[in-house]
């Protein structure tokens, strides 16, 4: 990314945002997942992760020492064991009784939603400060 | 330091070049807040006071068009245990400082140019 244009990290603080959307979406769906006993497939649910890495490169995808924000790397599942709960009349309920459901914390995932707010709103920040840097550039030299 | 009155002088050029090093300054700190999240991200920083420092001291104008801004990575600050040492209040803070600096450097370059436009004009 040239250092001279316009907006300043408008595609780094937007990948930043878009991450972090991304973010609370999966821990919203691991969170409405919580009790699930079955999904697609008949598989049991697994907790989602995202996986963050940063990027070193500039708009146009030339590989090098520029500042390129942050991408998803993949969502990937958790790998946690299934949570077993006593639960005979559960009709996924196997001949013991147990019932296997997924195994998410809810206090974990509200804690990555309000993390990932809070970095959202971050983001937000710096693309306001980009855009203002950008109006004031624009006044340059103007005349009152 | 004379050379060129109107628009290419010395003060001129270290203004426009300040702007861009803010620009960079804030692409950096964008940067380190859309990492802030990144597990085993290093923060990065721009290093270009003692450059600036030198350019400054130097008589010459060209000195200021060899300040190329540096993006170092920083390893003093503490990382968290997830080996990511972005801290976000500390980033927002330098955010700020560094649009207020930008505000400035525009008021600067307006200031210089009304005046510009005040003496072409003359007293009417």
């Amino acid at each position: 990314m040239d250092g001279t244009s316009l907006f300043p990290a408008i595609q780094i603080a937007s990948s930043g945002l878009h991450a972090e959307r991304q973010r609370m979406e999966v821990a919203a769906n691991n969170l409405a997942n919580a009790r699930a006993t079955r999904s697609a497939g008949g598989q049991l649910y697994e907790r989602q992760a995202v996986l963050f890495s940063a990027v070193y490169e500039d708009a146009l995808g030339r590989d090098g020492n520029d500042l390129g924000g942050v991408e998803i790397q993949g969502i990937v599942s958790d790998g946690r064991a299934p949570l077993r709960v006593h639960a005979p009349y559960h009709p996924d309920a196997d001949k013991d009784g147990m019932v296997e459901q997924a195994n998410i914390s809810t206090i974990e995932e509200m804690m990555d939603i309000i993390s990932a707010s809070r970095a959202y709103q971050a983001n937000l920040s710096a693309l306001k400060q980009s855009r203002e840097m950008a109006q004031q550039t624009i006044s340059l030299a103007q005349s009152k | 330091m004379q050379d060129a009155i109107v628009i290419g002088d010395r003060q001129s050029q270290l203004i426009a070049k300040m702007m861009e090093l803010s620009q960079r300054r804030q692409q950096v700190i964008s940067h380190n807040l859309a990492n802030a999240n990144t597990p085993g991200y290093t923060r990065q920083d721009v290093n270009f006071g003692t450059q600036l420092q030198q350019a400054l001291r130097a008589e010459s104008t060209t000195d200021f068009d060899a300040i190329r801004p540096q993006v170092v990575e920083d390893h003093e600050s503490p990382a968290r245990i997830d080996g990511n040492n972005v801290e976000v209040p500390s980033e927002m803070g330098e955010m700020m400082q560094n649009g207020l600096t930008y505000q400035l450097l525009v008021k600067a370059f307006n200031t210089r140019t009304s005046i510009l436009r005040m003496a072409m004009q003359g007293a009417n």
